[in-house]
């Protein structure tokens, strides 16, 4: 068996070694930023700490060292076998014909040493926190192992060369130009600004509550008190707006550099990053569903991003991120058609072919228990204000409270209903199902009824009486977005579903 | 397809489970009384912390005992040589239907209550969700899982026959 390349003690040292120093100032940040600490009980202590971190850095040296002499790979004619870890040795060997997708990732020490990790995921469900094959070698290593696992996958490696176009950077089906990015990044700052305000408005509110409860002049006149609050509130608007538009130029310019998709035969390769470059390959017969995801901002504006379900690309094996799973990160919700035409013909979104029922059943069991909830609350509450003799002011107070919080929540809820309503739908074409879904957040999934292995209904009897049904589609994937809901519908469409199932 | 009903024992078991849950219930009610009386409180504070935790408690205790008999009532299920099909609920009432060619794994287990009682709960894993067949006799759990393995092979053999 092949062993990894030597590089990688020598970048995980160096990783651990930073690490390792960021753990001691942790540990001494208090000591060494303590105002009464003197400077010579510091100098007494730094030899402790430095034969602490000697220690432990050492450990990490043996560590680092063990998994390189007991850690390799070999590729054999069918199959891809690969051996590694210290404490807990793991042995994986994974046919080429199961490979589902095949990573490779960079982060900016691995390019210091110029190595680069490739993981090789089967999709099992039993292995899908974590990839089944991980090859640490250097960086032309890794890339000459990939084309050479997407040949074998296909069965291709020993064939007679064939004619493959590969197309370059310059020929990618997207771009996420520095225009979209900018874009991406104020509608994010605009709905964090947003969530910011109303929460603001709320506390607003709570705290003049609280204010008349206590009848007491604590933070100023009426005049004061709302002036400093809206003060306070655009200055929280505006520090989480800089936070967010730092985050989000970070994330779109960094994190998403050089954003490229490409197609080679049957396969699509994602390719981002600055900092951490990320290599994805799959083939398109993985992909188990497309899905278009909306915000409210981003719904408003006329804007979408297009994430795929495709086991072992969808979910980070590290980080357990969801962002890994993106296909286009920001475009026009107009041009979702266009780029899928282009990269995924098969799974363009079909127009709505039914839409929901009611308007009703949205909003009524939701009003009902709020209901039975609020009043049950403020019952108990005034029963114990009044056995404790409070006054009918603070009563009142209370009551008022109880009442306004329900009134919100009820046209939050209605709000949601109204675009629950507007958007749940379902398009059944030639065994590709559109599935509508989604209040706030707008989802539209698209998918091959072959994928589809379970039908679910929910209804309750009323419901039943008016022919009404919510559907639940369980999906052929790992993850755990699996069900997807498309609410208040014919009941006649859930026999349909049932009849798409392969039986 | 005709849709089977549970086993009475099922019903017993989740009366067994529910009169755990409803001493916890009560075990809370009645520590809240042993605190107020030890610390001395007065009368009126001790009526408002009664009621603050009896009303939530007694509404709890409530559903927890009328559930076992509503969820009894409601709970069907059954299967043929090409599907499973299980209703339960008891306001949202489900039905869910499971391709016998999509099961990747079956599972019965059983806890200590189930054991006693001679029960198992059957689990059935897809390639995307697990599914649950609340609570059987052993005997038929047993029987189910036997028959859904036949099932299941014969089933990929006749779909293999029919890509041919």
């Amino acid at each position: 068996m092949k062993r990894f390349d030597k590089r990688y003690i020598y970048y995980s040292l160096l990783s651990d070694f930073f690490g390792s120093l960021v753990l001691l100032f942790v540990f001494l940040k208090d000591l060494i930023l303590d105002e009464d600490a003197n400077a010579a009980d510091i100098w007494a202590a730094i030899p402790f700490f430095a034969v602490g971190f000697a220690v432990i850095y050492l450990c990490f040296v043996v560590y680092r060292i063990l998994y390189y002499k007991t850690s390799g790979y070999e590729l054999t004619e069918t199959e891809i076998k690969c051996k590694r870890g210290v404490f807990f040795r793991k042995r994986s060997v994974l046919e080429y014909r199961k490979v589902h997708a095949i990573n490779k990732k960079q982060n900016l020490f691995q390019r210091i040493f110029r190595i680069a990790v490739l993981t090789v995921d089967s999709g099992s469900t039993n292995t899908s926190g974590q990839a089944e094959i991980t090859i640490i070698e250097k960086e032309d290593t890794v890339d000459a192992l990939l084309n050479e696992l997407n040949l074998r996958k296909e069965n291709r490696f020993n064939a007679p060369a064939k004619e493959t176009v590969l197309l370059s950077n310059e020929d990618s089906l997207y771009r996420f130009t520095s225009k979209k990015k900018m874009l991406y990044t104020w509608i994010n700052v605009v709905s964090t600004a947003f969530i910011t305000a109303l929460f603001g408005v709320l506390a607003i509110v709570v705290i003049g509550i609280c204010k008349l409860i206590l009848q007491q002049n604590f933070l100023g006149t009426w005049g004061q008190y709302f002036l400093y609050a809206f003060l306070i509130t655009i200055g929280a608007m505006l520090l989480c707006s800089v936070f967010s538009l730092i985050g989000c130029l970070i994330h779109s310019f960094v994190g998403y550099h050089n954003f490229t998709i490409t197609q080679r035969g049957d396969d699509i390769q994602i390719s981002y990053g600055l900092l951490e470059k990320h290599t994805n390959t799959f083939s398109c017969d993985r992909i188990k569903a497309v899905k278009i995801t909306q915000g409210l901002v981003q719904r408003m504006l006329g804007f979408a991003t297009i994430r795929l379900e495709v086991i072992g690309y969808t979910v980070d094996t590290e980080n357990n991120s969801t962002e890994l799973g993106v296909l286009v990160p920001f475009c026009k919700y107009g041009e979702i058609g266009d780029i899928l035409a282009k990269v995924l013909p098969d799974y363009i979104p079909d127009k709505k072919q039914t839409a929901a029922a009611s308007f009703f059943p949205f909003i009524s069991w939701f009003t009902l228990i709020l209901g039975i909830v609020t009043g049950t609350t403020l019952l108990t509450l005034i029963a114990i204000m009044a056995i404790l003799g409070a006054p009918a002011s603070i009563i009142s107070a209370v009551v008022l409270t109880v009442s306004g919080l329900a009134i919100a929540v009820l046209i939050v809820k209605l709000l949601s209903a109204v675009l629950s309503y507007r958007t749940n739908g379902l398009a059944v074409n030639n065994g590709k199902i559109t599935a509508y879904c989604g209040g706030f957040n707008k989802t539209i999934t698209v998918f091959m009824a072959k994928n589809l292995i379970a039908a679910e209904n929910v209804t309750t009897p009323l419901r039943k009486k008016a022919g009404i049904t919510s559907l639940v589609m369980h999906l052929k994937t790992n993850a755990l977005s699996n069900e997807i809901k498309v609410h208040i519908q014919k009941d006649s469409l859930s026999e349909e579903m049932e009849e798409l199932l392969i039986l | 397809m005709e849709l089977k009903k549970l086993d009475k024992r099922v019903r017993k078991l989740w009366y067994i489970r529910a009169a755990i849950i409803s001493l916890a219930l009560i075990g809370c009610l009645v520590s809240a009384i042993a605190i107020l009386n030890a610390a001395g409180a007065p009368d009126d504070v001790r009526a408002a912390v009664l009621l603050g935790i009896g009303i939530p408690d007694m509404i709890l205790l409530c559903l927890t005992l009328a559930m076992p008999a509503l969820r009894f009532k409601m709970y069907a299920w059954g299967y043929d040589d090409k599907r499973i099909i299980v209703k339960q609920g008891v306001i949202f009432r489900q039905r869910v239907v499971i391709p016998i060619c999509q099961i990747q794994d079956l599972h019965r287990t059983q806890g200590p209550l189930m054991l006693l009682l001679k029960l198992s709960g059957v689990t059935i894993s897809t390639a995307g969700s697990n599914f649950n067949i609340s609570t059987l006799t052993t005997a038929e759990a047993d029987r189910l899982v036997d028959a859904l393995e036949q099932n299941l092979e014969a089933r990929v053999e006749e779909q293999q026959n029919e890509k041919i």
